[in-house]
């Protein structure tokens, strides 16, 4: 006897949701711009043990309000836009356990980010490794196969800067940055136009 | 080998529990996309659901948009938690030792 349904594909429906109209990409552009930003400014702080245990604080808080601020923005954005086109879908709550490990994720994230920025030549290579397989697994993980073929194309951006131009160190790796969130938001547009197409905004009806 | 849940076995119930089971909650409009029934199946299965106690069904407004809202609540997740097991059970080969003995057979050359 064979189950009805694929069950495993169908409960991966709602996450493919969220990412499938590609809002998610174009927000990552803003998110990486102002992330590159942001640790310029970190590296223009004169050196030294104070000052870089403050520049690690300060810049991660910066970036983490940066980046609530942009998740905020997000969510507006989906009520407004895809939710009355496609449909309504709420996510369930994050358990605490869950809340902990994405914190100790985010920390974890930061603090290769800044050392990444402090390393040198291996900035690149690193930043590189660290994007293309967030991409890569996130699509596998969610079966949208546009989501792994940017992560492919990270990939293909990290191996054109390290090894066919000069760029290295923090500088490598903010172009890097800056090349990927673009890539990002204009990959991301496409199915965000044809989401627009395909999901017209419904009459409204008096109640 | 526990019974199967025949209203969760419908394909399109199973499909509309699934889908549930995944999110906190989601409306008529992204359940019609996501199964592509007719609005008219949709709205007949989740009613079967509903009074089996499976879902919760909330009409509301957002705006002057109509919006249904369906969540799937602790009594329907438990029996698609049962239907899960029963169906993991009869995929799943049993390993009880089989009781036919095997004899080597001479084929004819």
């Amino acid at each position: 006897m064979e189950p009805p349904v694929d069950i495993d594909a169908v409960e991966s429906h709602a996450s493919r949701y969220w990412m499938e109209d590609g809002l998610v990409e174009i927000l990552l552009g803003p998110l990486m711009s102002v992330s590159i930003g942001v640790f310029w400014a970190a590296g223009a702080i004169p050196r030294g043990h104070s000052t870089d245990l403050v520049s690690l604080g300060g810049v991660q808080t910066l970036w983490l309000a940066v980046m609530l601020s942009i998740l905020w923005g997000f969510k507006k954005l989906k009520a407004r836009v895809t939710f009355p086109r496609g449909g309504y879908v709420a996510l369930p709550k994050p358990t605490k356990m869950s809340r902990i490990c994405m914190f100790a994720l985010y920390a974890v994230f930061a603090v290769i980010f800044h050392f990444t920025f402090t390393l040198g030549d291996t900035a690149v290579p690193v930043a590189t490794v660290i994007f293309a397989v967030g991409l890569a697994v996130l699509g596998l993980q969610i079966k949208l196969a546009r989501i792994a073929w940017e992560g492919v194309l990270t990939l293909g951006i990290g191996v054109y800067l390290y090894w066919f131009t000069a760029l290295k160190g923090s500088q490598g790796g903010a172009v890097l940055i800056g090349m990927v969130g673009s890539s990002l938001a204009i990959i991301g547009a496409l199915p965000f136009r044809r989401f627009l197409k395909a999901h017209p905004l419904r009459p409204e009806t008096e109640a | 080998m526990s019974e199967l849940d025949r209203l969760i076995h419908e394909p399109a119930r199973l499909t509309i529990i699934a889908l549930l089971s995944s999110v906190k909650e989601a409306d008529f409009l992204d359940l019609l996309r996501a199964t592509g029934l007719t609005k008219g199946n949709l709205s007949t299965h989740l009613v079967r659901l509903e009074e089996a106690g499976y879902v919760n069904i909330e009409k509301t407004f957002r705006g002057k948009i109509p919006l249904t809202l369906v969540r799937l609540n602790s009594v329907g997740r438990a029996a698609f938690q049962s239907y899960r097991k029963s169906m993991k059970e009869i995929l799943t080969p049993s390993k009880a030792p089989s009781k036919v003995r095997r004899v080597p057979v001479q084929l004819p050359t």
